[in-house]
Formats: C-alpha cells, sequence, structure tokens
C-alpha cells in the first residue's frame, strides 16, 4: 500500500515536468514545424539560472529566469532560427542541435563541469499514511499543473490563443487574415523557451545540476509529443502523462535502465504503427506551402 | 481607385509565370479572370494578394502602393482571398474560423454570413475540416465576406462542387456584391458561371491576358470561347 502512494506521488511529479517540456515542444513543433533538439538544454539552462541566483529567494529568482528564457527564447529566434525557416527540415533541426551543444559549452565555460546542487525553498516533508514526501515536489507539481491548465484556458478561450491556433492550422490563411507568421513564431518560441527553462527551473532543486542534463529529459519529452496528434497542444500534456505512467509501472518491476530501454521500444512501435501521429509529411508539408 | 495593378510579373522563386498583367478596379466592380488550366490564373491571383513573389509591377489599394508577400498589409486595406484548396482552419470549428475573420474585420458592417448559409450556422461547433467540400466552400466564402472587405478574391469558385452548392454561392455572391460595393476577383472554370456573377472578363493564356471586356461583349463573341477551350 504505502509504496503504490509513493510510486503516485513520484508519477505525478515527474509527468507534470514532463508535461511542461513536452508542451512546449509541442507548441514550437506546432507553429514553426521545428523539433527544437535545444530544449533540453534550454531546461539545463534554467537550473543554472536558479543556481546563478541562488542567493536570491526562490519567487523571485523563478520569475527572472521565466524572463530571462523568454529574452532568451527571442534571441535565438530573431537571431538564428528565422534564417532557416526555408532552408529545409534538416538545417532547422541541425541549427537547434548547435544552439543546444553553444549553450551545454556556454554553461560548461562559466560554470565548470563539476556538479552543482541548490536547496529547494521548501524542505519539509508532508506524511501520507506511513509514506513521507518532500512538500516541494508537491507544491512545484501543483503549480506546473495550474501553469499548463492557465496556458490551455489562453490558448481555447482567447482571441490570442485563437490567432496562435489559426497559424499552426495554416500559415498562410492567417497572414490573410492578418496575422503575422514572423510575430507569432517568434512569440511562440519565446514562450516555449521560457517554459523549458522554467521547467528546468523548477526541477533543479532536486537533481544534480551538470551542463547535460537536458538529454536525459529531451527524448521522453520528444515521444510524448510524437504520439499525440499533430498540431495538437494538450495533445503532449496528455503524452507525457502517457510515457510517464507506462515508465513508472515498468520501473516498478524492473531496473532502470532495462525499463528505459523497454519503454523506448514500446514508443517506437506505437510510432510506427500509429497512422494518424506526427509524420514526416506534416512537418514538411509547410515547406512546400510557402 | 479602389484596386490597381500594373505591369505585374510573379511566380515562385525564380520562375516567372505571369507577366504584364494591368487592370484596375473600382468599388463595386466584378471581374472573372478566365483562362485553361495551367495558364497562370492562381500565380496571378497568389502574387497579388502576396502569396507568391512579384517581380515587377505594383499593386495599389486607394491609390497607395503595397509592399509585395505581404498579405496582412492587404487584409488591413480590406483585400482578403479564399485559395483554391478553400484554406479553412481544419481543426477550428466553423465558428471559430468565422470569429477569426471578424476580429481582422476591415469594415463595420459584415453581412451576416449565418444568415447567407443556414448550413453553416447549424454546424458552428464542428472543426471545420469535418465539413464535405461544398460546406468547406461556404465556410471560405462565409469566412472571407466576415471580414467585411471591400474586394473578395476568390479562386475556383465551384471545382469539384455539386451544381445545387454552386447554385447557392454564386447567388450569395451576386447578393452582396449587388448591394455593398465589394468588388470581386473570381477564377472558375466556368466560364458562364463566371461571367453571370462578373461584369467584366479578362482571359489569360500563358501567364499573359489576351482579352479583356464586358462580359456582355465577350460573351457574344465566339473566338472568345476558342480560348477557353482545351485544345
Ligand atoms: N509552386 C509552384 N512552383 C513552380 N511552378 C508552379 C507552382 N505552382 C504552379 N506552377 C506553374 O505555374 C503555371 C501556372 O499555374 P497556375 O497559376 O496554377 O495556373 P491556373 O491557376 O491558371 O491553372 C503552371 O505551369 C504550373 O505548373
Ligand atoms: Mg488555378
Amino acid at each position: 500500500m504505502s509504496s503504490w502512494v509513493q510510486i503516485l506521488l513520484d508519477f505525478i511529479w515527474a509527468s507534470s515536468g514532463l508535461a511542461l517540456v513536452a508542451f512546449s515542444l509541442g507548441l514550437i513543433l506546432g507553429e514553426l514545424r521545428i523539433v527544437n533538439i535545444a530544449q533540453g538544454d534550454l531546461m539545463m539552462v534554467g537550473a543554472y539560472s536558479m543556481y546563478a541566483m541562488r542567493g536570491l529567494p526562490f519567487l523571485i529568482a523563478l520569475p527572472l529566469t521565466f524572463v530571462v528564457g523568454f529574452v532568451l527564447g527571442l534571441v535565438l529566434e530573431r537571431g538564428v532560427l528565422r534564417w532557416v525557416y526555408d532552408k529545409g527540415f534538416m538545417t532547422t533541426l541541425l541549427a537547434t542541435w548547435g544552439v543546444g551543444i553553444i549553450l551545454q559549452q556556454g554553461v560548461a565555460t562559466v560554470f565548470t563541469v563539476s556538479q552543482k546542487g541548490i536547496d529547494p525553498p521548501l524542505k519539509g516533508l508532508i506524511e501520507i499514511g506511513d509514506v513521507v514526501y518532500p512538500e516541494y515536489r508537491i507544491a512545484a507539481a501543483a503549480g506546473i499543473i495550474a501553469l499548463l491548465t492557465i496556458l490551455l484556458l489562453v490558448l481555447y478561450r482567447t482571441a490570442l490563443g485563437l490567432r496562435l491556433r489559426a497559424s499552426i492550422d495554416n500559415v498562410e490563411m492567417a497572414a490573410v487574415l492578418g496575422i503575422s507568421p514572423q510575430r507569432m513564431f517568434a512569440m511562440v518560441f519565446a514562450l516555449a523557451t521560457a517554459l523549458a527553462v522554467l521547467a528546468g527551473a523548477l526541477i533543479a532543486p532536486t537533481i544534480a545540476i551538470n551542463p547535460t542534463l537536458g538529454l536525459s529529459f529531451l527524448a521522453p519529452a520528444f515521444f510524448a509529443v510524437l504520439i499525440s496528434k499533430p498540431g495538437s497542444l494538450g495533445g503532449p500534456v496528455l503524452g507525457a502523462v502517457a510515457v510517464e505512467f507506462t515508465f513508472t509501472l515498468l520501473q516498478a518491476y524492473l531496473n532502470i535502465t532495462v525499463a528505459e530501454s523497454i519503454l523506448f521500444g514500446l514508443l517506437a512501435i506505437f510510432i510506427v504503427l500509429k497512422p494518424q501521429g506526427i509524420t514526416w509529411s506534416w512537418i514538411t508539408a509547410r515547406e512546400e506551402a510557402s | 481607385m479602389l484596386f490597381a495593378a500594373h505591369d505585374i510579373a510573379g511566380g515562385y522563386g525564380a520562375i516567372h509565370i505571369v507577366r504584364n498583367i494591368s487592370f484596375e478596379l473600382d468599388a463595386g466592380d466584378t471581374l472573372a479572370l478566365l483562362g485553361r488550366n495551367g495558364m497562370g490564373k492562381t500565380t496571378l491571383l497568389r502574387t497579388l494578394v502576396g502569396l507568391a513573389d512579384r517581380f515587377a509591377g505594383g499593386v495599389a489599394v486607394d491609390g497607395k502602393p503595397l509592399p509585395p508577400r505581404n498579405p496582412r498589409a492587404l487584409a488591413r486595406l480590406g483585400v482578403t482571398f479564399v485559395p483554391d484548396d478553400r484554406g479553412v482552419f481544419a481543426r477550428l470549428t466553423v465558428a471559430e474560423n468565422i470569429r477569426l475573420a471578424q476580429l481582422a474585420a476591415y469594415g463595420e458592417t459584415a453581412p451576416d454570413v449565418y444568415a447567407l448559409f443556414p448550413d453553416l450556422k447549424r454546424r458552428m461547433l464542428q472543426p471545420a475540416g469535418t465539413l464535405s467540400g461544398g460546406q468547406q466552400q461556404q465556410l471560405a466564402i462565409a469566412r472571407a465576406l466576415a471580414t467585411a472587405p471591400r474586394l473578395l478574391i476568390v479562386d475556383e469558385l465551384s471545382q469539384g462542387l455539386q451544381p445545387s452548392v454552386v447554385e447557392d454561392l454564386a447567388r450569395a455572391l451576386i447578393e452582396v456584391t449587388g448591394q455593398s460595393g465589394l468588388a470581386l476577383i473570381l477564377v472558375d472554370q466556368n466560364p458562364k458561371l463566371a461571367m453571370r456573377i462578373c461584369d467584366k472578363v479578362m482571359v489569360m493564356q500563358r501567364g499573359e491576358v489576351v482579352a479583356s471586356g464586358s462580359s456582355a461583349m465577350l460573351g457574344s463573341d465566339p473566338r472568345f470561347f476558342d480560348l477557353l477551350i482545351v485544345s
């Protein structure tokens, strides 16, 4: 009994973090038709940003880190990505890969490669039955769930969200209806970057911080996006829950390496068998149109 | 002068498809653009609205020249476009498609598009991608009209649609252009239909305009139909 409460809490914690990253990855893929390989490295930037601001109160460092992420996103979109949109899918993939490497190297240069850590702002433990669980994880998971709810409400209930979904659906016709693709692309990339950075910031107190930490988050987030419908914005969130649920189940019975291998094997099979998932032709369709 | 195109050359990337195209439209003018398949009608429309490349010439609204490849600049001046694939936002509902147009409206008084197309009113909450071809074309036209435009540009109104649906669409266009001073550029494979809706005609061949005049005049000239017959 107690072990199941523990597993459930771990599952909620892990899937909320993954959901935020998958949501941001899905947003970029949907609007810009780019797979952002650097998404995990952006999380890493968020963790280091919190480390750099460890002298400040957590609730002040967190929004500052979000702002850092937003500005970084704007700089990357205006400075790098917009030059490669019409150069084909492979070029954009390489461009974001390069951005990831630069971020890793940059951080390693400034902070060295030695592991860092930060204290959680809440150090207490919550007792549920005979399970004790860190307060911070429960608070952070609740915060992420609230944030995702607000984001989805904005996307599906406001004029701004309507414009964004239209632009994801058909960027040319959105332009005919007065919606600037350039502005949408910049805004979406900046927001998605800020969200990935924020996810890294929230996870930071629970992990060992090093320049390559993003790697382990990228693959599951990518799978969470791939198993959802193309262009869907809520889909990656559900995808993240599904990926983490499967992983949690496997991990309950197997050691972590075996569990991970089986998980990625299962996901690969699922993606091959699932015809309405994101396909190559969907990603590249816009290149032909423009 | 509402809309003027002079000496337009356009195409895609480095490929020049249309050239030497000039015409002018006043409020309420209706122009049918005819020609066989592959003659450059779609390319001309897309060049005009900024979705294809303009290599030479100018487009002006109210005498004000417009930048190339900028559909938003035309939208802001009340020029809107219905592409040959209808271009509905497939994942958005019918109501959301219309709402977007209302958010982007140029004029104050858009026609009541749900009254014009009652079918759409019944399907307001349906994703546009699940509509039939005819319904999607109704939605595309309705969405364009909901922007309260001054100039509506339609590529292939009747293509692939049943005669009864085409008749409804034609009646709607005749009604709105007749009442409101809305100008229209219409491309259609059916010259009789296009000339019933439009007062003026332009015929394209291999990227250039080879005949133009009033629908009444050209419609009674046998050589005119020769230009349109697939040989
Ligand atoms: N995206 C494109 N790139 C290059 N050439 C094109 C493209 N689209 C159409 N064409 C060519 O332009 C010519 C005119 O096509 P189009 O404007 O579609 O004619 P129409 O609408 O009169 O049938 C055709 O020869 C066609 O092959
Ligand atoms: Mg055509």
